[in-house]
């Protein structure tokens, strides 16, 4: 099968820091500093600091004083991550250059030293949008993104949003330097759509609409105009043009696996995460059915009785015609094994992912029951499993059929899976190291990748790579790697638009140090700083 | 009203016309333009019907601003043309938020030159700054009026237009503003509805231009149509906030997991403005960045039934920017109020009738969209309205004309015009006779335009000389319309001494302001109506006094 996925891959979510069991220390913490400017260092005033904790609401945010300083106290002991803002600056979390970089989070019992928090100046966005006749389009959602690179392809990923004025005009504020483009799609987000009276949802086809454009008004990504900005940047004339298109028609025709017409009822969403579009249609006997709809990326979604059938279509402005085979599904059971300490009470789901994100989240759960099993029925290829609601201190170690690791050895798709042994384990692992520099002195600032020998396994980057910070003293520490086989490598800069890409990876090769990770491991490793290794 | 004529145009468009007539179809053809009196291009119109047996449709401006509706059923209807960055304009050239004028069509009849010229919208801008000058990102920038609504002032929101945020540099700019008089206030580290996202800036209190704290002492922003006003910068008042905290129940001891709000006290200056609260689902909540003031803290549950209000309870407070916690608020199932209505000296149906329980004291109004109960009328006259709280006005708010509230009785107590309180079980009334008279007084007569105006522009209103009277909905507050003869008929009215006079045509109860009849008070001649008898007036009309 040529550009098979992996069938089933099992990966676990909750990566929730391990900690020894410590009696809650009856005490509060404080955390103190300075917000300064990243390039001047000069203070700055009135910037907003909040601490946020893992968990639940952090305590109002606060504002810095005329020497920048802030000082939040009163936290309950925990590990925190401070966000600092201010208008016309980057809001950033403590420990990141750059807004896609991972933070530091700091564990706070008792008083801890100050801490400098430098906001990099933002830069900023501005256009206009217009319609054909050169009107302004007022009321439309603006977004400015980055391209992000995964094994999946590309796709934008957006940043910052703006609404347009009555003059059309919007302003993106606040981003981080780097490379963006921009997007915009009028339509139903107008805020007074209702009183206007028009009903975007059902428009007949050949109805006036919009696609979504980017600039410079193009509707493919691999033509949008990248925007270099640099800190402070604030650039202007970043206008799109809209042209009315007719709402195209979709034509449907469903078949079960023999080919005969079926029925079935048909759910597509768009990918438009502002409008949250979907239509329902119901196929009767005779296996087809039409509906108008707007251009653009739709999932679709058909059940009935002989089975399911889901996959993304992408609309243009011409008519379409989709042919659909129902089929049936799998059906994966098995039962949940538990290594080292006593079974956690926690409630576990099993959850199905379909591997068409990130455009789409489509996820079903079962329950595990009391006696550990868990049965689903009607998994669609190409599917992945995962385990959801995993106490503190567990992790997935590996999904078992027939003793063979399917997480690593995908079986065949559609395959009738009974008896797979989902392990979870109490042994923690961990990968700890040092960053070392020219000199073999330790390297500041520097930043470390960890990733699977393996290139195939990228197609889950959550459960096989990590992206961490070195401390100040060049050390790190990685937890809950899965056991296998990896590659380790220390930059000083990390493109976090495609740092899960096989090209990137790849082309970190040569400076890279590989080891192998046992289950249950603490590994020590070192690293050297592959210095203006940039691919 | 508003409301209403919303709803019907929304109504009228459900359905597009694909309706054959079985009489000759009839047609209106129009053009739209813009001010400047080029075509509006690609502009819509819909076509609205006054008879809801008839139904609307929608299409689009042509390139020369052209529009048709053909296959028209005779009747009578009237034209919306709408376009973005223009303000809706009806055909007669008002505004969407009062009565157009109609276009009557009669079977096979083209009607021709149905045109509407667009008015352009006006902005208001300007930059929200801190207290050093720098700019405020994230402030909520509102442009509001100052109404008097239901016997109270109130800052309403502009119709078409809404709030907005300011930008990294402070700007912002509020639309799709008509031409008047606005309160531009400016609100940051609130709930934000309707995202529920909360842009938590600790410090700074609600801000009227330019840079009050008090509604009363903002400056109004005067926009003409179709102008864009820059005002001049202001900064937000650098307060202490605090957090107010405190778990809700019901009188069940259920979390309330909606419609909180705290709100400043109107005795204190309020002007209706409401703050959400972040409730969990235990019923814990949490208001943030309140500034210091009076506040009461109003919980309800919202009416369930049109005779059934909700659970209500309400805390009054003082902040001084000290955070509060652990505030219990504990509504209450409300008062029981049942009874029966006789009519005299008519007849009508039960269902034409609505006698509500009126607030009287603002600060306990249920939360903005909380509606209050009203009877619903068996056959037999008999009402039953229960889940009252708070101080309440026995009031007739719909009747055929020529209907008033002749009396009010508890065990044989007259409470007509008397206020009551109503929130625990000891205070239901369970035989509340309520006497409906269609007896009142009446005034009637001419009134006689200045040259060139038809009498149709003007309203006539007739007020108690008694100060004391005048509240929203009192039996003795009554307008009614002006024909095109210039003929006015004012009926229900009991027995006192009134003014009468006529003034440019109102809607809703903006005139009851007290302002207003105080000054119209002080020129008019005292009149006696009686009930029963018809008091005959030709009057000239008179102007508003100046705000």
């Amino acid at each position: 099968m040529p550009g098979a996925v992996l069938a089933l891959i099992c990966i676990v979510l909750a990566q929730a820091p391990q900690r020894d069991l410590v009696a809650a220390a009856p005490h509060t913490g404080a955390v103190s500093g300075r917000v300064v400017d990243a390039d001047t260092t000069t203070p700055l005033r009135n910037a907003r600091v909040a601490a946020v904790p893992d968990q639940g609401d952090g305590p109002d945010p606060v504002l810095t004083d005329a020497d920048g300083r802030f000082r939040i106290a009163g936290l309950p002991p925990g590990r925190y991550l401070l966000v600092a803002s201010k208008p016309g600056y980057v809001s950033l979390r403590y420990g990141a250059r750059r807004a896609l970089d991972p933070p530091q989070p700091i564990d706070v019992s008792g008083e801890i030293p100050p801490l400098d928090i430098r906001l990099p100046r933002g830069a900023a966005l501005s256009g206009r949008l217009f319609d054909e006749l050169g009107d302004p389009i007022p009321d439309v959602r603006v977004t400015a993104g980055v391209v992000m690179h995964t094994s999946g392809g590309a796709r934008m990923t957006a940043v910052r949003s703006a609404d347009t004025d009555d003059r059309g005009e919007y302003r993106i504020a606040g981003l981080p330097a780097g490379t963006y483009v921009v997007s915009a799609r009028p339509g139903p987000s107008a805020p007074d759509g209702m009183v206007l009276g028009i009903d975007w949802m059902n428009a007949p086809s050949g109805a006036p609409t919009y696609e979504r454009l980017y600039h410079p008004s193009t509707p493919a990504l691999s033509q949008a105009r990248q925007i270099r900005l640099s800190a402070g940047d604030d650039v202007s004339g970043v206008d799109l043009t809209f042209r009315q298109v007719q709402r195209p028609q979709l034509t449907v025709a469903v078949r079960d696996s023999t080919g005969a017409p079926a029925t079935a009822l048909i759910d597509l969403r768009s990918d438009e995460v502002v409008s949250g579009l979907s239509h329902q249609v119901r196929v009767d006997a005779s296996g087809s059915a039409s509906l108008a709809i707007d251009p653009g990326d739709w999932l679709l979604h058909a059940s009935g009785p002989a089975g399911q059938a889901l996959l993304p279509i992408t609309i243009g402005e011409a008519d379409a015609q989709l042919s659909v085979v129902l089929t049936r599904g799998t059906t994966i059971s098995g039962r949940i094994l538990y290594e080292g300490s006593r079974k956690p009470a926690a409630l576990l789901l099993v959850t199905e992912r379909s591997l068409f994100p990130p455009r789409f989240d489509l996820s079903e759960s079962v329950r595990v029951a009391p006696d550990d099993t868990f049965t689903m029925t009607g998994v669609r290829d190409p599917r992945q499993l995962q385990v959801d609601g995993l106490p503190p201190g567990w992790r997935l170690k590996g999904v078992f059929l027939d003793g063979v690791d399917v997480m690593t050895m995908p079986p065949q798709p559609s395959a009738q899976m009974t008896d797979v042994k989902v392990v979870l384990t109490s042994a923690p692992s961990e990968v700890s190291g040092t960053v070392v520099g020219e000199r073999g002195s330790a390297a500041a600032n520097a930043q470390v990748l960890i990733y699977p020998k393996d290139a195939s396994l990228l197609v889950n980057p959550e459960r096989w790579a990590r992206w961490t910070h070195a401390d100040p003293h060049g050390a790190f520490v990685v937890r809950d790697l899965p056991a296998g086989s990896y590659l380790a490598v220390a930059l000083t800069q990390v493109d976090g638009t495609r740092w899960t890409t096989r090209e990137y990876l790849d082309a970190l090769r040569p400076h890279a140090v590989a080891f192998t990770l046992a289950d249950g491991e603490r590994r020590m490793i070192a690293v050297a700083l592959a210095a203006g290794q940039q691919p | 009203m508003n409301a209403w004529w919303i709803a019907v145009l929304i109504l009228a468009q459900a359905v597009p016309s694909a309706q054959v007539p079985a009489v000759p179809a009839g047609s209106i053809h129009g053009h739209v333009s813009r001010p400047d009196g080029g075509p509006a291009v690609r502009a819509r119109v819909r076509l609205v019907p006054n008879a809801a047996s008839s139904r609307g449709d929608v299409t689009i401006t042509d390139a020369d601003g052209g529009y048709v509706f053909d296959r028209l059923p005779p009747g009578s209807y009237r034209v919306v043309a709408e376009k973005t960055g223009f303000i809706s304009t009806q055909y007669g050239g008002r505004p969407l938020d009062q009565m157009g004028d109609s276009v009557e069509v009669d079977a096979g009849e083209r009607v021709e030159r149905v045109d509407i010229v667009l008015a352009r919208q006006s902005a208001i801008m300007g930059r929200i700054l801190d207290e050093n000058g720098e700019p405020v990102e994230g402030a909520r920038v509102h442009a509001q009026q100052l109404r008097y609504v239901g016997g109270r002032y109130r800052l309403v929101d502009a119709f078409g237009s809404h709030d907005r945020l300011t930008d990294d540099r402070g700007h912002f700019r509020v639309y799709g503003l008509q031409a008047g008089s606005y309160i531009v206030s400016a609100v940051v580290g609130q709930i934000d509805y309707p995202s529920n996202a909360m842009v938590s800036l600790p410090g700074y209190a609600p801000t009227f231009y330019p840079g009050r704290q008090r509604v009363s002492e903002a400056e109004p922003v005067r926009v003409a149509a179709g102008q864009d006003v820059e005002i001049p910068d202001f900064a937000l008042a650098r307060v202490r906030t605090a957090r107010i905290s405190g778990r809700a129940l019901s009188s069940q001891g259920e979390p309330i997991t909606g419609g909180l709000v705290i709100r400043p006290t109107v005795r204190s200056g309020g002007v209706g403005e409401e703050f959400g609260a972040r409730i969990e689902r235990d019923g814990t909540f949490e208001f943030r960045n309140i500034a210091p003031g009076e506040y009461v803290i109003v919980a309800s549950k919202g009416r369930l039934q049109p005779s059934v209000e909700g659970e209500f309870g309400a805390t009054a407070l003082t902040v001084d920017g000290s955070d509060i916690e652990g505030l219990n608020i504990r509504t209450n199932a409300g008062s029981t109020i049942a009874g029966h209505v006789v009519l005299q000296g008519g007849n009508a149906p039960p269902g034409a009738f609505k006698i509500e329980p009126y607030p009287v004291d603002p600060d306990f109004d249920p939360p903005a969209g909380g509606a209050i109960a009203q009877t619903e009328l068996t056959a037999a006259l008999d009402f039953r309205m229960s889940g009252i709280s708070g101080p309440r006005r026995l009031r007739l708010t719909e009747a055929p004309d020529g209907w008033m509230l002749e009396s009010v009785r508890v065990n044989g107590q007259d409470v007509t015009d008397a206020t009551l309180s109503f929130g625990t079980s000891d205070e239901s009334l369970s035989d509340v006779e309520i006497v409906l008279s269609f007896a009142g007084g009446e005034v009637s007569g001419t009134v006689t335009a200045p040259r060139g105006l038809p009498p149709s522009v003007y309203s006539v209103i007739v007020f108690s000389e008694d100060p004391n009277q005048w509240y929203a909905d009192s039996r003795y507050l009554k307008a009614g319309p002006v024909a095109a003869d210039g003929r006015f008929d004012v009926r229900g009215l009991p027995s006192g001494t009134y003014f009468v006079v006529a003034i440019p045509r109102v809607e809703g109860d903006g005139w009851q302001e007290p302002r207003v009849l105080e000054a119209l008070a002080a020129t008019a001649p005292r009149r006696l109506v009686t009930e029963g008898q018809t008091l005959s007036l030709v009057l000239k009309p008179a102007a508003l006094p100046r705000r």
